[in-house]
Formats: structure tokens, sequence, C-alpha cells
């Protein structure tokens, strides 16, 4: 038998993906959508012997085909010979959630109406009869859960059934069609049109709801009693920061940190030291032996150390993602975004710039003006990304070991800071034109579907171990290369190639603290990729010998680093490293989104040259404030 | 007297949208003339506010609010 | 022996992160959000329609 073809549509927020999920588990395809690039999902089940595959359409509030979604949306529902299409509606949220599908139904599109989350609405006081509901659209309709595999069997029967083949529209659908089709066929302008055929549309909405759901007013809502706290007043802003306060400690201080410091001495200590004498004694050259341990093992663990912290983070942000306090962040930022020229629906892209700049910069184009999303773009890099936080990580741990978290949190606020005046300089300097707007729904607060959850956190982390496998793995041998020859062969590695080029660049830094050639070479190399500053002071101070003497510089970070390290900074120039790290120009592949999303070369030079010199002027002040005030 | 004047626990009665970019976003949003809305909150420094409409929250600036003709009736 | 066995395997991984960094780079694709695709309401990784 043929598969059957199954769409899923609805509004955003309305649990679709957490079912598309629960259907599909993981055998989901994600690809692009012709032309565009929004994602297109299909996923495959089975059920009763039949194949079903699932298409997971964007959520969209409406199917004007203002937006490339909505577009998607319907040319999909159109163009295809689907056997079901169904149509995902928050039963908590049923009034607005209908206008899709009374907009659907107009385009003769037959539905599977999914009453989801019904227990929530239930809970506020929303009941809705199912039977009276079919009767007065005369669809098929079915109350689901969200996440749970009982919700997913009931719809997969129904899938595998014959039940559309029953249905057709109510008489009151239909007389709303005709009812549009005279408002189409007057000679009023267009957007009087849009206007009364809304107004019809909510006003078959209003019928509907009147003979099938009873609400009985329970007053306040969960989500709401959690807003006058979270999303209210000048009080939600030192609440937000001290949530985010917690996610830093949860990564850098109590979950995090704890297993990355486990991990550094199994991979730094009993590997390393496995891996040297198996090598010798299997009578490896020397200098292979070399390349393998300080060059690839210093390299790339000293990267890998790290894997603990960025899954714990990734893993915050994305349980924070799903709660729907995005939203809320949004809100209460607006006011400070706005004063920037921005919109508080910027703030969701900025906080993706925690994860990686380069997602960050193309959820950029989700914002509504032109200045929004250029200034969005430009200032998304000055963001602590996963690939910075090891700088992070590893810098405080050494110097400011009775501080660390604290000292991470304030380079995360650092670069929020400078982001936002950055939006404000760019806003009111090359950006000026008018301002933006701000619509945007507050979802009710969601207990986050863990099995969405985890899949995010891994799928954002594996990101990391891919680059930690592949560009780090390869940036490390380079770097290995450059720091043992020169031009004339084998060589100490203060006379090496990196010694020459990190000299050249640390003259840049006579006046920061930290003029050596390895902190030169490091923030060269931070060009290829963030994590790389990291590899490199793990190549060359790891190459160093390690002398006892230092043993009691620091616990925590990798026992390779600390002799060379531990003499070459101050707590002070390290610090004024730190913030150079955190502001400077951005890496490779986030300089090639820029040029893509901002739309060309100049954009991109301009990002990397303005990053350059507001890190430097900044780190500059930092060290030299710091002298005066002594420390 | 216009949305962007409502203050925290006002129930409103919407009695026209104004032409706006923004207009058909609104109405589409449920924001349609009749409907009542409630004024919830409002951010840190009074702007954005949050308002309840058909059974959702919704969050949009004064600025915007300005073109929702209202009339208090709670 | 054991030099040229190790160096050997060194070399084949070398190729194949060299491609991978190449391919990424020719596709424009990074690997921030894992390699190619991201399940769940993962925000950022899908990218995001262009206003017009």
């Amino acid at each position: 038998m043929a598969t059957i073809a199954v769409a899923l549509t609805g509004n955003p927020n309305t649990g679709k993906s957490t079912i598309f999920n629960e259907l599909t588990g993981a055998r989901q395809k994600i690809g692009n959508w012709p032309g565009v690039t929004v994602d297109k999902k299909v996923g495959y089940a089975r059920h009763q012997d039949r194949a079903i595959s699932i298409v997971d359409l964007p959520g969209t509030y409406s199917i004007n085909a203002r937006s490339p979604e909505e577009k998607i949306v319907i040319d999909y529902l159109m163009n295809n010979k689907l056997d079901l299409v169904m149509d995902v509606v928050d039963s908590s949220n049923i009034e607005r959630n209908l206008f899709l599908t009374v907009q659907l139904l107009e385009k003769g599109i037959p539905l599977l109406i999914d009453l989801n989350m019904a227990d929530d609405a239930e809970r506020r006081g929303i009941k809705i009869d199912c039977r009276k509901l079919e009767d007065a659209l005369g669809m098929p309709v079915v109350q689901t859960v969200g996440r749970s595999s009982k919700s997913a069997r009931k719809l997969l029967d129904i899938f595998t059934s014959t039940v559309m083949s029953n249905y057709e529209p109510s008489q009151l659908v239909k007389d709303h069609i005709i009812k549009v089709q005279e408002i189409e066929a007057s000679g009023k302008t267009e957007s009087e049109k849009q206007e009364e055929i809304i107004e019809a549309r909510y006003a078959l909405i209003d019928t509907v709801i009147a003979q099938a759901v009873t609400m009985s007013n329970v007053g306040q809502t969960k989500s709401e009693k959690i807003d006058r706290f979270l999303a209210n007043g000048v009080l939600a802003l030192p609440i937000f920061l001290a949530i985010m306060y917690g996610v830093f400690m949860i990564t850098f201080e109590w979950i995090g940190q704890p297993i990355a410091d486990a991990l550094d001495s199994l991979i730094n200590e009993d590997f390393l030291d496995f891996a040297t004498d198996a090598l010798t004694d299997a009578g490896v050259a020397e200098w292979l032996v070399s390349l393998v341990c300080d060059g690839i093992i210093g390299g790339v663990g000293a990267v890998l150390t790290f894997v603990p912290l960025i899954f714990v983070l990734f893993f915050c942000l994305s349980f924070l993602d799903g709660t729907g306090y995005m939203a809320r962040i949004a809100f209460i930022m607006d006011p400070i975004m706005r004063r920037c020229g921005l919109t508080g629906k910027g703030i969701m892209p900025l906080m993706m710039g925690f994860g990686c700049g380069v997602p960050a910069i193309m959820g950029a184009r989700a914002l509504d003006s032109e200045k929004d999303r250029m200034v969005s773009i430009l200032v998304t890099p000055f963001l602590t990304c996963g690939a910075k936080l090891p700088i992070m990580a590893l810098f405080a741990a050494m110097f400011f070991p009775d501080n660390a978290a604290n000292v991470v949190f304030a380079m995360y606020i650092s670069g929020v800071i400078m982001a936002i005046i950055a939006a404000k300089g760019l806003g009111s300097s090359i950006f000026k034109d008018k301002g933006s707007t701000f619509l945007l729904e507050l979802p009710p607060y969601r207990m986050p579907d863990m099995k969405s959850v985890l899949l995010e956190t891994w799928d954002k982390g594996k990101g990391y171990l891919v680059k930690a496998g592949t560009i780090i793995f390869a940036a490390s041998v380079l770097l290995w290369v450059l720091s043992n020859y020169n031009f004339d062969g084998p060589c100490e590695i203060d006379e090496s190639i990196l010694a020459v080029l990190g000299g050249w660049m640390s003259n840049l830094f006579v006046f920061h603290g930290f003029a050596t050639w390895e902190s030169g070479a490091a923030l060269l190399s931070g060009i290829m990729a963030k994590e790389t500053v990291v590899a490199t002071i793990g190549v060359l101070y790891g190459a160093a010998d390690v002398s006892t003497e230092a043993a009691d510089a620091v616990e925590s970070a990798g026992q390779m680093m600390q002799t060379g390290m531990a003499t070459s900074f101050t707590a002070l120039s390290a610090l004024a490293f730190m913030v150079f790290s955190q502001l400077y120009t951005p890496c490779v592949t986030a300089l090639g989104t820029i040029k893509k999303e901002a739309g060309g070369w100049k954009w991109m030079a301009f990002s990397a040259v303005y990053m350059f010199v507001i890190a430097w002027v900044v780190s500059l002040l930092v060290y030299q404030i710091g002298r005066l005030l002594g420390f | 007297m216009t949305l962007k004047e409502g203050k925290t626990g006002m129930t409103l009665k919407i009695k026209q949208i104004d032409d706006s970019s923004l207009k058909e976003r609104l109405m589409t949003m449920g924001l349609t003339p009749g409907t009542k809305v409630k004024v919830l909150r409002a951010a840190p420094l009074g702007d954005p506010i949050a308002i309840s409409v058909r059974s959702y929250n919704l969050a949009l600036r004064r600025a915007d609010a300005e073109n929702v003709t209202v009339e208090q009736v709670g | 022996m054991a030099t040229f066995i190790v160096a050997a395997v060194l070399a084949v991984a070398l190729f194949f992160a060299l491609r991978h960094i190449y391919r990424n780079f020719h596709e424009g694709k990074s690997d921030c959000c894992g390699a190619s695709e991201c399940s769940g309401s993962c925000c950022g990784c899908h990218s995001v329609p262009e206003k017009k």
C-alpha cells in the first residue's frame, strides 16, 4: 500500500513540534524548502503495517502569504496531494488558533483538528465539547495532551483510518465561505476587504466557540501569577539577571566545572602519559611522539576539556527556551533595546549568541526592520559564544581560582553591555532610520519537553565535538609544525615561525600587559575558531618543560599549562586578555556569515576591523585603569 | 481613549483600529472591533504592555497601541 | 615501522578533517548547531525566514 502523506500545521507555541517528535522519534530528515532557508522537517512512522510520512510545516498565525513561512504553508497544502492535514490547536488558546483553521477551511482544505494540551485547557476552566466542535465545523476533532505516547498512538490510529472521507464542511462554514467570496467580489479597497474578512472570520469563530466551548472564568492562570514576578515592572530585570547568574553557577561551579576538571585530569594526565609511553615503547620517532602528545593531545585535549561546560550551558539555555521565558526576556528587555533603537525581539538572536554567533547572526533575519537586522548582525559577535567559553573558563580558573564563576559571569555581562553600547552607537550613526515595532505572543509557561531539550542540547553540543575533531585537530597540527620549525628546519620553540608571527602580533599589546609572542600567537590563531586560542595555549605551554616548583599554581586548570602560563600573565593582564578575546574580531565562520547576511565584503571588513579596535581600546583601558588602581 | 493609555487591570473594549502598517497583523492576532482586552502589566519603565486578548497574552508597545481606539468597560 | 603507521593514520585523519572543513566552507555550513540537522524547537539552528 502506498505511503500515507500527512502534513502538520498550526500556530507557533501549540506543541506541534513536540507532537511531531513524539510521532516520528528520531526518524526525521531536515532539509530546506526550495528557494528559502526555512527548515523543512519530514519524519517517518510505521503503524499497522502502513508507512506514514509526516511533514512538519512552519508554525504560522495565518496564511496571508506575507512571510516566506506563510507562503510555504499555503503552497505546500495547495500543491501536494495529501492524505491528511492535521491542524494542531492549542486548546487553552482556541479562539486565536481557530483563525488559521478557518482560513484553511476557506481554501477548501479538509482538516483533522487536533486539540492539543487539552489538560492545560481543562485546568484553566476551558471545556471543549469535541462532538459539538465537529458539528460546528464539519471536521473531525481529536484531543491530545502533547508529549504522551498514548496521544501519538491515537493520532497514528486516525492517520491510518479512512476517517477524512466522511467529513465535509458544515453549513456554518459553507455560509462563511460564501460571505468571504462576496466580500472579495465587492468593489472596496484591498485593505477594507481584508478588514472585513478578518472580522467575518472572528465572527464565525465566536459562533463556533459559543456552541462548543464553555469557559468558566477561573481568574488568574498559573502563568499570570508567575509573570507578576518575572515580567512585571522594574523588578523583572534583577530577576532576569539572577536567573542568568543561576545558569552560570550551574555551568561553572556546581555541575559543569567538576565534570570538566575530572575530564581534564583524565585527558591531560592519564591519557597523555599513556599515549606518550605507548608511542615511545612502540619505537615511534621522537618528533612524531611530540606531534601527537604536545601537538594533538595538547591542542585538541585542551578544547575537549571544556565539552562538559558547553553541554551544561546549552542544556540550561535550551531548557529556558522551552519554558517560554525567552518571550518574557524580550518583553522586559524591550525598554532597553528600544532606547538603543532596537526591538526587544532582538534579544532572542542575541541569546542564541551565547551558543554560537553563526545561527544568532542568521536569526537576525526574523527581525522586522532592516536597521534591527544590521545592528543585530554587527553586535552579536561581542557576546561570549560557546567557543569563547573555554578561554574564559581557563583563564578564570587559573588566575581567579576563588571567583572563577563570578569572573566568567562578569565577562558575559561585559559582552552584553558592549553589544548594547555598540548597538546604540551604530543605531545613532550609521543606521539612522525609523524605529521598529514589537508585537509578540507571550505563551503560557510550560514544563519543557525533556526529550526535545536533550535533543537540542545534543544537536548544539555535537557541533563543538565535530569542530574539535576537525578544525581544532587540523589547527593543532599546523600550530605544532609552526611552533617547532622555522625555514631552516627543526628549531627551538622561541625561534619558530609561530614565535615570529606571534611576536609581530604581540607588538600591538605592549600597553596591555600581555605582549608575549605566545598570547599574540594564540589571539592570531583565534581568528580561525575561538577554541583555537585555548588549543594554542595548550600546545605552547604544554610543550614547555613542566617544572615542579610551580606545581602550587592552581589545581583546577590543566596541569600542563601551569608553569609557563602562570609566569606570562598577572591576574590583571589575564583579565585584559580575557576582555580582548571576548571582544575582538569574530572567527572566520562568523565573518563569512556576516558577509552573507549583511550583504557584502564591506560589512565583513567593517565588522572585523571595528571589533578589533574596540577590543584593543577596552582591553587597554582595563589594564591601565587596573594598574592605576594598584592591581 | 486609545489602548496606549491603558492602565494595568483595566478591561477595555476595542472600538476601532486606525490604519497603520501593523493593522492587519493586529487584527489577525485577534484585536478586532468589539473584542474585550485586559491590560495585564507593563514592562520595566511602563512600556511595552502585556494584554490579555481572546484568552492569550500579547505584548505590544504603547506607540503601536495608540492606533487602537478603545472604551473602558471595567 | 611504528612511526610509519602512526604517521599514516594521522595523515588520513588529517585528510578527512580538512575535507570536512573544506566541504563546510564550500557549502557555507557551520558546525555550531550540529553538522547538518537540528530537531525539536532548536532556536537559531534552523534558519529563520527573510522578511521582504
